[in-house]
């Protein structure tokens, strides 16, 4: 079993302290992604909750304030030229504006060249091209109605498709979708989703799906894991978390998802309290200890002013909240 | 939450064959072509498409806010007898807030960056000329605050002070002001979580039964929607394919565009399908600069007929149960 990349123990803050509190936008995380298992995992949580800045370590475009990230058991900033290359040909990103990742003064074409280029995938201008066109068909796009033309000529959804086949073009071990739908029309959602799997299953690319949608999240993934303010709430296998949620955090998110269902009224009876800023921003300090869904919760109790651990409930299942500390022992 | 029932049987408003045209350099482009329905008084809306399919057209239309090169070129938006769509500016003036009110898209662009929330909150009072004390406007300011679940201290606040589902209150409560009998809401929550989302949602269908007015929401959550409305709008184009009551829209619906729409939505557990069996709709939405001929969605269309692209459907009675009618522009029917 070999990782490809993982992240040990890291956290993140930001600000310097100086004039401002520091906000610790993630707190002790660590995940790794095996290389030889693809699998489709999903990042799920509200803003704030630190799920962009586990995409950006994980794409090396930040560093840690402590822990590591490694590639192939390798710190990132200890990487060779040659390792460093290579991680940049594994590890892809598609962002979440299809509108804003392109140069708006280049054709498409531009986007998918320089790739080619700097990988030196083609040895010639007429083998880029064909190397590009097979990858636009396999996302199902056209070329003919997608090369040669410019950002803005094209809709949002062909415009995302072409950020998945520019990923794909690198044949990657892993792609980071930050949000890759959500500024998308709901007739193409389906589509670029059904992409993303096809992807996993057909090109064994493992995909961090990161979302503060848990309907998509439970459509294409296999794991889940739900992040609220900067630490794991729960995590495990995609079904069981949603069908049985047992972190009072996920019961909430999953009791306020509307459901398109006439017959499936919001759940009635479910306690919601707000966050307040005030709370939040308290919370997110790195002096505060005590479980962070802790002022919204129903079911607080005062040891709740000291954080949980990660107690496993399942084989394949932690939770990071002191009702299961019992079940947990056990 | 459960739906509205009663109320007097005469529609809020009363829209027919609402057209909004942008004149470009390229040519006209009708961003809503023949729009008609009516919501009942104390009933609520929905309004669906993808971008560009006209919604937010409509609700800016009848708000009277389409700016040039648009321009409403037919059709009337009747509410208590009064047509919004041939008023002259300073008697839409007065229907604003009082006979129609808006509740904005993206709450954080709306409200004004350098006034207090009272301020903000009377200003549309004091521009209908309410003759009131600075103790009446207090109590009132006090009032709508505490209605839409906030705290009065708010109003000395400033919107960056406020988190995004605040600042969406606040709002809600300028445009319950001076209880209109129609809100129009635009996308009110899309850009905040879903747990934040279902809470001013049920806030504002409380205020909404308590005022007895007509909602229009407009969006493209049809989840949000199954949760929130009685009856929904389907627009493609620019035009308005498919009404009804929601369940007649969510479980039989009759044009192929709602059908495929309603397939394509992600769901955490549905009997018929298992997990993880995407349909999305093939193609892209047409521009409206060269729509198709006939029915604009023939070129998608999985059920096209010879006929499709020759003649153009308009919206006819194809399911009528007891008292509501459910109408689809399509050929098949």
């Amino acid at each position: 079993m070999a990782t490809l990349v993982e992240l040990r123990n890291t956290s993140k803050t930001f600000g310097t302290g100086w004039f401002s509190r520091k906000t610790v936008a993630l707190r002790d995380f660590s995940m790794a992604v095996d290389e030889d298992e693809p699998t489709i995992t999903a990042l799920v949580g509200e803003s704030g909750s630190g799920k962009t800045t586990i995409a950006r370590l994980i794409l090396g475009l930040i560093p840690p304030t402590t822990g590591e990230v490694l590639y192939r058991d390798k710190p990132l900033l200890e990487l060779s030229r040659t390792e460093r290359q290579q991680f940049r040909r594994d590890v892809q990103v598609i962002f979440q504006d299809p509108f804003e990742v392109y140069n708006p003064f280049y054709k498409v074409d531009h986007a998918l060249h320089l790739p080619v280029r700097k990988a030196g995938l083609a040895s010639s201008r007429d083998e880029a091209v064909e190397v590009i066109e097979g990858t636009l068909r396999q996302v199902g796009l056209n070329p003919r109605d997608t090369l040669g033309r410019y950002p803005h000529q094209l809709s949002g959804g062909q415009r995302q498709r072409v950020m998945v086949a520019r990923a794909l073009l690198l044949s990657p071990k892993l792609i980071v979708a930050d949000e890759p739908v959500s500024m998308v029309d709901a007739s193409l959602r389906a589509t670029i989703l059904e992409n993303l799997r096809q992807l996993n299953t057909e090109f064994g690319i493992s995909i961090i799906y990161i979302t503060h949608d848990l309907t998509t999240a439970y459509e294409i993934s296999e794991k889940i894991v739900v992040l609220y303010r900067g630490v794991i709430a729960e995590q495990g296998d995609v079904v069981p978390v949603v069908q049985e949620p047992e972190h009072p955090y996920t019961q909430l998110l999953i009791g306020s998802i509307p459901m398109p269902d006439p017959d499936q009224k919001w759940q009635q009876g479910l306690e919601v309290v707000a966050p307040s800023t005030d709370a939040t921003a308290e919370t997110m300090t790195a002096d505060y200890a005590g479980c962070q869904f802790a002022d919204r919760c129903p079911h607080a109790m005062e040891m709740c002013s000291e954080s949980p651990p990660l107690y496993q409930t399942a084989s394949n299942r932690v939770v990071s909240c002191h009702l299961y500390r019992e079940e947990a022992a056990a | 939450m459960a739906a509205s029932t009663n109320g007097p049987q005469s529609p809020a408003l009363d829209v027919k064959n609402l057209g909004v045209s942008y004149f470009t350099s390229s040519g006209e482009v009708k961003a809503a072509d023949g729009v008609t329905f009516s919501i009942m008084s104390g009933k609520r809306m929905g309004l669906v498409g993808e971008s560009g399919s006209g919604k937010t057209t409509t609700a800016l239309a009848l708000m009277r806010l389409i700016k040039p090169p648009g321009r409403i070129t037919s059709g009337t938006a009747v509410i208590d007898n009064t047509d919004l769509l041939s008023l002259n500016d300073e008697e839409m003036r007065n229907a604003k807030l009082s006979k129609i009110a808006l509740v904005p898209q993206g709450a954080m662009n709306s409200l004004n960056p350098v006034a207090k929330v009272k301020n903000q909150i009377i200003d549309g009072l004091r521009d209908h000329d309410a003759d009131y004390s600075a103790n009446q406007y207090r109590e009132l300011i006090n009032e709508l605050l505490t209605k839409v679940g906030l705290s009065p201290q708010v109003g000395d606040m400033y919107p960056h002070e406020l988190s995004g589902g605040m600042k969406q209150r606040v709002t809600i409560a300028i445009a319950i002001s001076m209880g209109p009998n129609v809100i129009i809401a635009d996308e009110p929550t899309s850009a905040l979580d879903v747990v934040v989302q279902r809470q001013i949602m049920e806030t504002l269908a409380e205020l909404q039964e308590e005022l007895g007015a007509a909602i229009l929401l407009i969006g493209h959550d049809i989840g949000l929607m199954a949760q929130f409305v009685d009856t929904l709008g389907v627009m493609y184009a620019g035009r308005l394919v498919e009404t009804g009551t929601l369940r007649q829209l969510l479980r039989e619906p009759k044009h192929p565009y709602t059908q495929m729409l309603i397939d394509s939505l992600p769901s955490l557990e549905r009997q018929d399908r298992k997990r993880g069996d995407l349909r999305g709709i093939p193609g892209t939405a047409p521009s409206l600069y060269a729509l198709p001929s006939g029915c604009p969605f023939h070129p998608r269309c999985p059920q096209a007929m010879d006929i499709c692209p020759s003649e153009e459907p308009v919206l006819k009675v194809v399911n009528d149960d007891n008292q509501s009618e459910q109408l689809a522009a399509c050929l098949l029917y």
